[in-house]
Order: structure tokens, then sequence, then C-alpha cells
């Protein structure tokens, strides 16, 4: 007998045997993550040729094989990587959401409903200090809101950098597993047959990094896995490298890999998530936020700006934004108003000063023309210094400050002042000369102008020196220039420009009082004629003007009589009102039959009061009146800071302006100075309801409704990419389950399977070594 | 491929059924705990931006709403205050046109004078209420706007309190106290005639009452019948013409009651007094009475004034002599032709007398302190009249104004009611959860999950374990 009948025995045997421990591994680990069944391949042994005949030789254990799909298994792992980035994404900017608030929580929404609830309550008691109390107190808590937006925003930046940082050690605790598994498969596979259990081990490990960043892998030849993750090599055969994450103070993140200057872009996975969230979603999110904060600030303080405190018209203002050096030479009124470091951006247009004489009760309006692109901060100032009664100054750290001297306030209300007619060029006591028309006057460098006074002659020459184009004289110019000269002092006499125009008057009043002019080379550009004598008057009338303009763009209003005549006794005497293009306005009858004192309606909301008096259309009586409706065009007082409601330049510095909250008297409320007068109050109320051409054309509290819901809309669109993800993944995984999973039942019928063939194995071995004991009894 | 169930594909399969419907009992359940279908923006972005526009819709209703409250308490308080001047007004008319009555002695007019200066009192109160601190007819001024005294300035200002009560839309909470109590309209000067000054042809120039002073200076001219000039105390003015009739035995100034030639020997004939029609004296000495008849011609000068201070000689040949007031700015021209006696001449600025300077003259005029004879008080009376009624029909209009700004605030209240219950309403629905739904939701999620329970563990529990011995 040959062994070869025990030796089939045995290795049947065996290889139930082997088959049995194959099934009770699949068994015990049926609950084991990411572990992929094996099964025991077997074969027949080998041919061999016996007393002439093939025989075969049994079973024969191959090798035990895992049932994996490694295709399957990489899209498994890419899938996990691109899940794990949108369930990041979603749970970050689900965290970004809950900032907002629900649909009734206290917020910036809900803040700035209370702030124009109190404005609202302060505009039926204007003079009530409690109730202007609470609306500074209502503008302070919307800034504290906002900052309080801000601050959370940065939190959570900060947050998450932490939740990368801690990430980012996971990483680097599973690339070494995977690296110590690498050598162990290695050491165990090198000439033998792989190693299952280890090969599951590390593809687990994969599939864990795969959750926290986008990896890719190879398995070399010699079993051990060659890992990148966004392109770059954590582990290799050699070892593997640090993924290193640089938290910045602003909370920014830079991951690097294998040295902190090789940075590396990491895409997914719950890092690449987050950090996406990090530099994208949230610096927009701080971007909107302080747009937001920003349009609110300058909204408020250019229609806070040109009302007048409660208090009364200020004696000083400083500006809350200082201008800024750009060029480097330590010298900032060099640089251009656009571009001196302003935060928000004035523009062309013009600025209205009303400067108050507290003993007379007088107002004279000034205008200060302004564009940012030409004007500098030097410009500026000697604008504003060129005001009677008003000095403007830089303070030390480059504000700007405005003060009026000593029995003077200013404002910069639009409201219209009672007197217009300061120096009585229409009808007034002076002898009194006009230009039939505006500026420019065409004049040349050398013209001269000679009058004749009560004490003599007068010639004054107009030197090109005094002008900034001579072809081009303004009326201001002309009469500085006038004013300056001693001769015309010496006479008595005085210029002003009148809305335009030159008038030339005597100092004094009354019917004493004149001048003629005489001649001179000017003469033509000025529209007057040689001989031309005027007289003053005894009675000089005054006009009133009251109500409120209600146009809706600023306008010069020229008031000029029709006639020379008596108010209230010539007929047909009518004062005609031309705007700024020249067009009649109105017509206001002043002739026989108009009682003096009696309010004439302009049309425009205004009124206008004729007193008794002489009004000449020889002499070119005029009277000029700016008739605004809006006096800071150029917004220049909201871009500097001044008379400002908020300060600060985004979410996270906005305020109530500090002297506000110490004294809620100097909050702006009137446009006409009188403590009861609340038509700035309904202007800042108005905001509640304008839609603003720098939000698309919505309100201040459906903007920050917009900001939310887009928030909403975000955190919608990562859930359901989420879902879809996880939906993808779940098939995968599914899959993957299908042809890698244990089914206990299955493995039980292969065990009863393996068990029934080691009973025929043995019982073989028993048959074999019955016959051959029974050959050996018969030697 | 056939589908092959594993181990972990049948567990991950009822541990998932199980999660979610679990899931959906928490949500229904979170649901309606706090009442709200939309708990987070990401819940449904486009009905959450919605119901947030509709809060901020809500509150802007409940600020408008505030506002018109506050507007029609004003409104009516103001209302009250003009419906009881108008009612003072009323009385006082009454009590004028019986100061009219001529049968009335000097201690009844006196009474009525009385209650009239109550009445002005009242009405004064009545102008300068207030509403809380703030002062209802003073515009925006913040100051008291009529003070007492002898004549009543406006001291507020012509703005109006405004409060915004809609969208684009505001109403004025105030009428400015001047338009109501100090109104102002066209009209002439009007001279109540006393003294025979008459208005003069170029415009005038003032407001309210002016008393025109005229003034006796000097009489001149020669006498007949022996008689001569006392020189004092005469308050004739111009050309006058003393009659003396000896048959009748009467001396007549003027066109006046003639009167019986005195005594000569008499002390009293030293100076005797005659007075002409108007009540104009001419004061004269009788002693050395001749006793013939005789018509002379006198003159007397005068000078005029209208603030009391600064007197200009009376130009009797004017048609158009011009007075001025520099510190009020009041400009009087006065016809000086008619003039005929001294005394005080109340001119009036038709249609700009205030309320409160009408009443105190009609209560100056019926004391009658400067002793004018009654005819030319009842003509004074008259002219006081009209301007009483006037200011009473600008009382009126202002309480028309008021009335109607308050019934139009209590027409947007209702409408503003309505329409914030109609926000309510589409809040609730976008935002709140129907409660219905939401159990039947919840009974439907608790149904699923016990389904799942139970078929799940079915599933678990099958197993060729169960079979094997």
């Amino acid at each position: 007998m040959s062994t070869l009948g025990l030796n089939i025995g045995l290795q049947a045997l065996l290889t139930s045997q082997a088959g049995l421990d194959t099934t009770g591994n699949n068994i015990a680990n049926a609950a084991t993550p990411g572990y992929s069944r094996q099964s025991l391949l077997q074969g027949p042994g080998r041919t061999q040729q016996l007393r002439g005949l093939l025989m075969g030789a049994g079973v024969r254990a191959d090798v035990v094989q895992r049932v994996t799909d490694d295709l399957l298994g990489k899209r498994l792992i890419s899938q996990t990587g691109s899940f794990g980035r949108q369930e990041a994404r979603y749970d970050a900017l689900s965290r970004a959401e809950l900032l907002f608030g629900g649909a009734s929580d206290v917020n910036v929404g809900s803040a700035l409903d209370a702030l124009f609830e109190s404005l609202s309550s302060l505009s039926a008691s204007p003079g009530d200090g409690v109730l202007r109390e609470g609306v500074v107190q209502a503008g302070e808590d919307v800034g504290l809101r906002l900052r309080q937006l801000s601050g959370d925003v940065d939190a959570l930046r900060f947050e998450f950098a932490e939740r990368v940082d801690g990430l980012v050690r996971e990483v680097n605790v599973l690339a070494g597993e995977i690296d110590t598994l690498n050598r162990e498969i290695v050491q165990l596979e090198a000439g033998g047959p792989a190693a299952n259990n280890l090969r599951d081990e590390r593809q687990e490990a994969l599939r864990r990094l795969a959750e926290l960043v986008d990896v890719r892998y190879a398995v070399e030849p010699t079993g051990a896995a060659r890992v990148t993750v966004g392109g770059h090599l954590l582990v290799s055969p050699a070892g593997a490298n640090q993924l290193l994450a640089q938290v910045g103070v602003d909370g920014s993140v830079d991951v690097s890999l294998g040295g902190p200057t090789q940075k590396v872009d990491l895409r997914g996975g719950a890092i690449g998530g987050l950090l996406d969230v990090m530099q994208n979603f949230l610096p927009q999110l701080d971007d909107q936020v302080d747009a937001y904060a920003r349009d609110l600030i300058f909204e408020f303080n250019k229609v806070h700006g040109t009302s007048v405190p409660g208090t009364g018209p200020h004696h000083r203002v400083t500006a809350q934004y200082a201008f800024q050096d750009q060029n480097g030479n330590g010298v900032v009124t060099d640089e251009l108003v656009a571009a001196a470091g302003l935060p928000f951006d004035p523009t062309t247009g013009e600025l209205h000063v009303r400067v108050h004489d507290e003993a007379t009760g007088a107002i004279e309006v000034h205008r200060v023309d302004f564009d940012p692109q030409r004007t500098t901060v030097g410009g500026l100032l000697a604008d504003l210094n060129a005001v009677p009664n008003l000095a403007a100054r830089l303070d030390a750290q480059g504000r700007l400050q405005v003060s009026s001297q000593s029995g003077y306030a200013f404002d910069f209300s639009r409201d219209v002042p009672t007197q217009p007619d300061l120096v009585g060029s229409l009808g007034g006591g002076r002898a009194s000369l006009a230009t039939p028309g505006a500026e420019p006057f065409a004049l040349s460098a050398g013209d001269t102008l000679t009058l004749q006074s009560a004490s003599g002659p007068v010639t004054v020459t107009f030197g090109a020196g005094s002008f900034a184009n001579v072809g081009q004289a303004t009326a201001a110019e002309i009469a500085a220039a006038l004013n300056a000269d001693p001769g015309v002092q010496a006479a008595g006499l005085t210029a002003a420009d009148v809305g335009g125009s030159l008038v030339l008057q005597t100092v004094g009043a009354g019917s004493t009082e004149s001048f003629q002019v005489q001649g001179g080379t000017a003469l033509g550009a000025l529209g007057w004629t040689a001989g031309q004598t005027v007289v003053g008057s005894d009675q000089a009338t005054a006009v009133t003007l009251g109500g409120a303009y209600q146009g809706a763009s600023n306008e010069l209003l020229v008031f000029r009589p029709n006639m020379d005549g008596t108010i209230g006794s010539t007929a047909g005497l009518a004062i005609d009102v031309l705007d700024s293009a020249g067009n009649l306005v109105t017509s206001l009858d002043v002739g026989a039959g108009y009682r003096p004192g009696d309010a004439l309606d302009l049309g425009n909301g205004l009124a206008a009061t004729f007193a008794l008096g002489d009004v000449s259309a020889t002499d070119n009586d005029l009277l000029a009146v700016r008739a605004l409706a809006d006096s800071d065009t150029s917004d220049v007082l909201a871009a500097l800071g001044v008379n400002s409601f908020f300060t600060g330049t985004d979410a996270g510095s906005i305020g109530l302006r500090a002297d506000l909250l110490d004294d809620p008297g100097k909050l702006s409320g009137s446009i006409t100075g009188s403590p009861g007068g609340g038509t700035g109050i309904l202007d800042l109320l108005a905001l509640a309801d304008r839609g603003l051409a720098s939000l698309d054309g919505r309100t201040l509290g459906e903007q920050y409704g917009a900001l939310a819901s887009d928030v909403g809309f975000e955190v919608q669109g990562a859930e359901s990419a989420m879902e879809t993800e996880g939906l993808l993944l779940d098939g995968l995984q599914a899959r993957r389950d299908q042809l890698s999973g244990v089914n206990i039942d299955e493995e039980l019928v292969n065990m009863l399977e393996y068990e029934q063939a080691f009973s025929a194995a043995s019982q073989y071995i028993r048959v074999i070594s019955d016959v051959t004991n029974e050959l050996l009894s018969l030697v | 491929m056939t589908i092959r169930p594993t181990q972990s594909s049948i567990f991950n399969l009822v541990r998932m059924g199980l999660l979610e419907g679990q899931r959906s009992s928490v949500r229904a359940q979170e649901q309606l705990a706090t009442g709200r279908r939309l708990l987070r923006p990401s819940d449904d972005p486009v009905d959450f931006a919605a119901a947030a526009s509709f809060q901020r819709q809500q509150a802007r209703g409940e600020r408008f709403a505030s506002a018109v409250n506050d507007a029609r308490t004003i409104l009516d308080a103001a209302a009250g205050s003009a419906q009881g001047v108008s009612e003072q007004v009323t009385r006082a008319r009454e009590l004028l046109l019986s100061g009219l009555n001529g049968t009335l002695n000097d201690s009844d007019r006196a009474s009525i004078a009385a209650e009239i200066d109550e009445i002005r009192q009242r009405v004064l109160e009545a102008a300068n209420q207030q509403l809380g601190d703030q002062y209802l007819f003073a515009g925006t001024g913040g100051v008291r706007p009529f003070a007492d005294g002898a004549a009543v300035r406006y001291a507020g200002n012509d703005e109006s309190l405004r409060l915004t009560v809609g969208v684009d839309s505001q109403v004025d909470a105030t009428v400015p106290g001047d338009r109501i109590f100090a109104a102002r309209d066209p009209g002439a000067t009007v001279f109540a005639g006393s003294t025979g000054a008459a208005s003069g042809t170029s415009p005038d120039q003032g407001s309210g009452y002016v008393d025109l002073v005229l003034r006796h200076d000097a009489t001149t001219g020669t006498l007949g019948s022996g008689l001569a000039l006392v020189g004092a105390g005469d308050t004739i003015l111009g050309a006058h013409t003393v009659t003396i009739d000896a048959a009748a035995g009467t001396a007549q100034l003027g066109n006046g009651v003639p009167v019986a030639l005195p005594d000569p020997t008499d002390p009293s004939a030293a100076d005797f007094t005659l007075v002409d029609e108007s009540g104009a004296e001419l004061h004269l000495d009788f002693t050395a009475y001749d006793g013939t008849s005789s018509t002379s011609a006198v003159f007397a000068d005068g000078s005029m004034s209208i603030d009391g201070s600064t007197f200009v000689p009376i130009d009797f040949a004017s048609a158009d002599q011009q007075l001025t007031d520099p510190s009020t700015g009041t400009v009087l021209n006065v016809d000086a032709r008619g003039i005929h006696r001294a005394g005080t001449e109340l001119v009036q600025f038709g249609g700009t007398v205030n309320l409160f300077d009408t009443l105190q003259g009609i209560a100056d005029d019926l004391r009658n302190a400067d002793g004018l004879p009654s005819d030319q008080v009842q003509a004074r009376l008259r002219e006081r009249l009209v301007e009483l009624d006037r200011n009473h029909d600008h009382v009126l209009r202002g309480l028309g104004v008021l009335g109607a700004r308050s019934a139009r605030m209590t027409g947007l209240e209702e409408r503003l009611l309505d329409s914030n219950l109609q926000l309510e309403g589409l809040i609730s629905e976008r935002r709140d959860a129907d409660v219905s739904q939401v159990v039947l939701d919840m009974a439907q999620a608790q149904q699923a999950l016990e389904t799942t329970q139970a078929s799940g563990v079915r599933l678990l529990q099958t197993s060729l374990l169960n079979f094997l011995r």
C-alpha cells in the first residue's frame, strides 16, 4: 500500500479544518467594521502517476482569500471623502445659521425695529428727554447686536480652526497606523500569501482617513500602500509624513504636509469641508455683515448730520474719521479727499453751512463746493475757513474740527432763514446797485471801474491776481477785490455777492446816501451804464420767508422787482421769482392792493412777506434765497462723521457716538433749531421704509432679512448636497456589503459542509487504516 | 449580480429604519412643543424670508398704530380746547350785543366788561394749554405761545408737530396757534372816527390795534363879543366856530347844544366851557362879555402820535400824513383834514387783530375810561364785533381741521388694526405649525416606527441558528 491514501485523507482533514477555521473567522468577524469575508480556495491536489494510472492526490488548500473588489474599495474611499466634506460643511453652516436666530428671536432685525419704534415715539413729543434717551439707547442696542454678530462670526472661525487642528492630529495618528500596518503587511507577505486581516485593518484605517481628508492610494506589489492626500504623499513605504495646521491670529488656517512650507490644498473630507466654509463662506458672511453695518452707519449719518441738535446750533464739531497720510510725507493736507483714507466716500456736490449771529439772530447761508477727486484736504480746510466767522483745522489725529467764533454758532440745516436779505439788496435803505446778470463776468486783467461817491471819485483796477480766471470772474472774487480796495472803503462803499450777482452799496442807509457809476472798462462786462446814479431810501422794505421748501432738488431762487415802485402802492408792481435755470417760478403781486405784512405763497412750500418800502428794477434790486432739499449733496458730513449718529466703520466697530450717549440732548431732531421741531426725526424714521440704492432697492430691515435667509439657503443647499452624497455612499456601502459582508446563514451552511467533509475524511482515514491493518495482518 | 444580503446590511437596514422613524417623531414633537413649523432658516428659506419680511411689516404697522394713537390724543386735546374757546367767544358775542344796547348805564357796562375780562382769561388759558410738557398751540417753539399783556403776540412758530402714520403718509398733529387765535386776513385800516381822523391813501403797515393820540397844543383866533380864550383845557382841534346869540342868550360851539350865556360877574365866567357836537371843549373867558352876538372862528393846533411819546404836528391840509413807529415797524397814513377834536382814536389794522386783543378792546370800550359819548362807544364796539366774528371763524375753522384730522386718524387706526390682523395671519400661515397636521404627522411617524421595530426584530431574529441542534 502507498502512502497516497493516508495522505489524501490527511490533506482532506487539514483542508476541512482550514475551511472550518475560515468559516469560524468569518462568523467571529461578522460585526467587525470593514471586515471582508474570507473564503478558502481549494483545488485538487497534483496528479500523480502511480502504477501506470494518473491518480488525483486529494485536495489542496490554496489560499485563504479576501472577497473584495479593489476598485469598489477605491470608489468607496473617494465617496467617503465627498460625503465627509458635505457633512462637515452642513454642520459648520448650521452653526453659522444659529447666529441669525430663529424667525422671532431677538436679533439685529428686531433691534432695528425697536430703534424705529423709539424714533416714532419721540416724533410725537420731540422735546421729551426720556424719549430721547430711549432713542439713544435703542441705537446703542443696534450697534451692540451688530458687534455681537460680527464677534460671533469671528468666534466661529476660531472654533472651526481649532476643530481643523484636532482633525489634523487625528489624520496624523491614522497615518501612523497605516504606516505601521504597511510594515507589518510587507513583512508578513514577504514571499507569502496575503495578510488578509491586516489588509482589512488598513482598509478600515484608510476609510477613517477618507472621512477626514481627500485620500488617494495605491497598493504596491510589496503590499505597502502609498497614500496621497491633496496630491501630496502622506504615507509611503518609507514612512509617514505629518500634516501640520498653522492657525493664524485672525483665525485663518494654513495646512501643510511634510514641513511648514509645503502648503497643501485639501478639498475632501471633514477638513476639506471645514476649510471651504472657513475660506469662502465665513469671509463672505463677514463682508456681508460689515457691508450691512456700513450702509446702516452711512445712511443714518447722512440724515442726522444735517439736522440741528436739540441743544442748539453747534459751536464746535469734530469729525469721527481721520484723514490719513497716504504718500508717506508726514503731511495730510496734500492728500486728495477721495484718497485720504476715509472709510466712506463723499461725492461731488455742495455743502451748505448756516452761520448764526447769536446777538442779532441773523443767519447767513454759505455754500462750499466740493469735488473729492480734485479737492485736497488742505483745500477743504481753506474753503471752510473762507466762511466768515468759521474756523476749520485738523486735530492731532488728523480729524477735521470746525468751530465758530465767539458770538456765532453754525449748523448744516436745510431750513430757509426767516430773514434772507442780510445786505438789503432788495429795496434796502442803502443806495444799492446790482449787476443785471449773474456770474461769470468776462473781465480782462487791468479793467477799471470808476465811481463817484459823496467823498469824491474812486477808481478801482482789477488785477489778474485777484481772480482764478479773470475771464470768468465770480461775483465773490469781484466783491473781495472791491472791498479790499482802500479807495472803495474810504468812499463808504461796500460790495457783496448775492446769488452770483455783484451788488455795490453804500455803507450807510437813507435817502441822503448815493453814488454814481462814472465809467471804466469793466462796465460792459458788469452790465452797468456810465452815469447810472443810485440813491438810498428812507423806507427800507424787509422780506420775511416762512414755511418749508418742498422741492426735490436744491434751487437758487432769485427775487427781482419788475419795475420801480413802492410796496403796496404802485399799481402792477410785482416781485418775480426765478429759479436757477432762469424760469419764472411765480410772480408775487405786491402792488396796489397788497397789504404789507401779508403772506404770499411761492408755491413750493415757502411763503414771503414784504414790508413797506421802495424797490427798484433800474438798480437791479435782487434777493437770492437758497431753497435746499438737501444741504449736503456731497455727503461729506457723513463721510467725515460730523454730527454723526453712529460711529465706526464696520460691524465690529459700530457704536453710537459717545457724546450722544452722554448727552441725548445733542440728538439732532430738528431742522429749524426749535426745541419742539421733529422734521429730522421724521427723516430718520423714513429710513425704515425707504429702499436704498446701495441695497438694490431694499430697506435696511429687508436687507437684514435677506442676509439671514441667504444663510438659510446656503444651509439648505449643503443639507441636500450632504443627503445626495450620503445616498451615493450608502449605495456603494451596500454593494460592498453584498460582496464582502458576512452572511451568517451562509457561513453556517459552509460550516456544515466542511463538517461533513471532515467527517467523511476521518471516516476515509479509518477505512485506510483498517485496510492497512488488514494488509499487515496478512504478513 | 444578484443581491446578497449580509449581516451588516440587514442590521444597517433595521438600524436606519429605526433612526429615521425616531427622527420623524422627534421633529413632529419639536413642532408641537414650539408651535412652529419653521425653526431655522434652513427649514424653508423662502418661507422664512417671507415670514421675516412680514415681521418687519408688522413692526412697522405697530409703529404706525402707536403714532396714530398719539396723533389722535393730541388732536382731540387741541380740539377740546378750541371747542371751549368757541363757546366762550359765543358768550362774549352775546355780551357785546347786550353792551351795544343804548339803555344800559355805566355800572351795567362795567359788569359786562368784567365778565369779558374773565372770558379773555379763559381763552388765554385754553390757548396756552399743554398736553404733558408740550404746548398744543405753539407750533414747535416749545415756549408759551401767548403771553398776557396789553398787546398779545404769538411767540410760537409756524411749524406743526408732524407724525408718520403710514408709508409716505404723515399728519400734522397740531395747528400753529397763530392760525387759530391770531390769524391774519386781508383787510383795510379802520378808524373808529371819534376824532375825525381817517385813513390816508398810502398803504399802511402794522398789525392789531394802534391808539392814535391826538393832542391839543394851542388855540388861536380872534373872538368877537369881548370874549377871550383861556388857553388851557381845550380839546378842539382844527377850525371851529363860536356863535354867540345875544337875543337867545346862548353860546354855541360848532353844532353843539347851545348853552345859556353865563353871568359875566360870576367867578365861573372866567373859565366857561363850550362843548361841540362831538364832545370837544373850548374854554372861554366871559368876564369881558359885551352882550353882542357874534360868530368867531378859532383854530386849534395839535399834534398826534402812535407810540405815545413822539408827537408830530397835525397837518390839517394833508390827506395823507404819515406816522411811523420804528420800534414796531408800524406805518400809519392819516387823512387829517377832518380832525376836529383831540382824543385817542382807535385805529385797527383790519384782519390782523387777534382774539385776545379784540376781547381786551371790547372790555376797555365798555368801561369807557376816556368818557367818550355813547354813540362813539357804539361805533367802536361795532368794529370790535367785526374782528370778533372774524376770529371766531378762524377758531371754528381750526376746530374743523382738528376734528377732521382726528376722524381721519380714527379711520386709519381701524385700517391698521385690520391689516395688522391680516399680517398676523400671513405670518402664522408661513411660520407656525398646523397643529392638526403635526399631530397627524406624529401619529404616522409613531406608527411607522412601531412597524419598523416589529418587522426589524422579526428579521433579525430569523437565523439558521434557531434550527441547528
